[in-house]
């Protein structure tokens, strides 16, 4: 009997570790450096529009509000790299291919939370210099929120939506690792899938949107809808790891 | 602490390419073994299974007595370092680093410090944007500094110029005494590294042709030069594995036990017996008129 069982145990510790390294690099690359360009460009944007008096009705619009994109485009482009350039190398320094799930869930479910913090605090902050000036943000996409001060609604939406862009991006590097560009893309209807899904459940952002004003789609109650979000996050990362507990690590 | 390895009756493929085929033995651990062979003969694929890079479909792989795919409790003992690939673009020395000391059980700090200094790794550059010997050297104080069990240098140092590559031989050598481990080196630079093999491993084809310790497997052959009719008649009937001629002269390598009663005739002939080198003799023993280079 050999002295080498892997148990319950030294799975999680490692793959609590491999998240601590994968939280510390989204931290470093997301925090200090792609946070405060988001802040300056949307602050910019926020200068703009006090200068003309307002974008388009005269009203003044939530800027803030399209913090959105990014705040889920770029976690989506760094669990592409963490699926499919981190995910080899961490196994090359003797995690396998569970401990880096581990890690990886861990890692999507801090910056989840790191993200919605951030768009959240943006969110009241944007509501506070409005009211200087005696205006209230109005927003032009649907969201869970109706009014940006509803700070529940708004770090929830802000959490699922970073979570499954970026479930969806470790799934997508996952396939890119092993197939290669091509049929990496071809894949991609498949990959974004839960991305989509979880837009249309939200009712919000642009498939929301589309949903509701090209199909008529309404909203299921939240306390459907929310649950169904984080299980089609949850699927998502188990299925990357059944997608990559098989995975060769290539020469 | 070392590993043993234990591999039986292991067969890869790669579509209709057999990467290895049907390869079993045996290694005690506490060695250095040396696995040589020629291009697309089979050797990362080999250590791709022991340092579970890819999981193992025929055959049973042991290390240290248990199956090291998806087994966290062997893979944090096994480190293989290979020649490319070891960093993501965008990292830096001090990331690389850093996650190695994060899942090396065993990681020496202080020794990675002293061998980034004695190799001169600029910490803060990317790893992308290091020579190819500075990358070597990056790969190398990683696999030392891990004091894995088992340490796999996968002709990681290649890149190296030669007075570096002697650095790494004699710090590899220093280190496995104070230190003891199973270290496997695979390597094309036989002349040059074949002093630290303790044991020795020759794939051909995918197939494990040779597995013996170095002083015997040079004990095997032989090198008997000397008048070309008196050659011919010492080695009749023995496995020649190769033969030079100029003039009368021969001179015929031979792989084989040499009897002491052929090796006294020789002598009383006026015939040469020399040993013959470890490329040599690998030389011999994978090649292939039939094959061009892999």
């Amino acid at each position: 009997m050999s002295a080498f069982v892997n148990t319950a145990p030294r799975t999680w510790r490692r793959g609590l570790r491999c998240g601590r390294q994968l939280g510390l690099l989204m931290a470093r690359v997301g925090g200090l450096w792609f946070l405060p360009i988001v802040v300056v460009v949307f602050f910019a944007l926020g200068i703009i529009q006090a200068g003309v008096g307002g974008f388009e009705d005269g009203s003044w619009r939530s800027v803030w509000e399209d913090s959105l994109q990014p705040m889920r485009y770029f976690p989506l482009a760094m669990s592409v790299i963490v699926g499919a350039g981190l995910m080899p190398n961490y196994v090359s320094l003797g995690l396998t291919r569970r401990e880096f799930s581990v890690g990886a869930a861990l890692m999507v479910f801090a910056s989840s939370v790191g993200f919605a913090v951030a768009g959240t605090l943006g969110h009241q902050i944007e509501r506070a210099v409005f009211g200087w000036f005696d205006e209230v943000p109005t927003l032009n996409a649907p969201h869970l929120f109706s009014d940006s001060g509803d700070v529940l609604a708004v770090f929830g939406e802000y959490s699922i939506l970073t979570g499954v862009h970026m479930a969806a991006g470790l799934l997508i590097g996952a396939t890119y690792y092993r197939f290669g560009g091509l049929i990496g893309t071809a894949l991609l209807p498949f990959t974004v899938a839960p991305i989509l899904a979880v837009e249309l459940l939200l009712s919000a952002s642009y498939f929301g949107n589309v949903a509701i004003d090209g199909f008529g789609w309404e909203r299921q109650p939240l306390p459907l809808v929310i649950p169904a979000c984080l299980g089609i996050i949850a699927v998502t990362l188990w299925g990357h790891y059944l997608f990559i507990r098989r995975q060769a690590i290539k020469p | 602490m070392t590993l043993g390895i234990d591999l039986r009756n292991v067969t890869v493929r790669f579509g209709d390419v057999v990467a290895l085929d049907d390869v079993s033995f045996s290694l005690e651990g506490g060695k250095i073994y040396g696995l040589l062979g020629r291009n697309g003969s089979g050797k990362t694929t080999l250590l791709s299974l022991l340092a579970a890079f890819r999981p193992v479909r025929e055959g049973k792989v042991l290390v240290g007595g248990a199956e090291p795919f998806e087994n966290g409790a062997v893979t944090e003992q096994v480190c293989l370092i290979r020649e490319s690939g070891i960093a993501v673009e965008g990292s830096t020395v001090k990331d690389l680093l850093d996650d190695a000391a994060a899942f090396r059980p065993r990681w020496d700090a202080q020794y990675a410090a002293r061998l980034s200094e004695m190799f001169q790794l600029p910490r803060k550059k990317t790893v992308s944007k290091l020579s190819r010997g500075q990358q070597s050297a990056l790969g190398i104080t990683i696999g030392l500094a891990s004091r894995a069990p088992l340490t796999i240098f996968d002709e990681s140092y290649l890149g190296l110029d030669v007075p570096s590559r002697y650095m790494f031989y004699d710090e590899l050598l220093r280190d496995y005494m104070e230190q003891p481990r199973t270290v496997i080196l695979s390597s094309h630079l036989i002349e040059e590294i074949g002093r630290l093999f303790e044991e020795v491993l020759i794939l051909d084809r995918g197939r494990l042709i040779s597995h013996e310790e170095t002083e015997t497997l040079l004990m095997s052959g032989a090198a008997v030069t000397g008048p070309a009719h008196l050659v011919d008649k010492v080695t009749e009937g023995l496995t020649v594995l190769g033969q030079q001629q100029l003039g009368g002269t021969k001179s015929t390598t031979v792989f084989g036990e040499i009897s002491d009663d052929t090796r006294a005739r020789a002598r009383a002939a006026g015939l040469e017996l020399g040993p013959v080198g470890l490329q040599d003799l690998f030389v011999h023993l994978t090649r292939d008129d039939e094959r061009g280079p892999a």
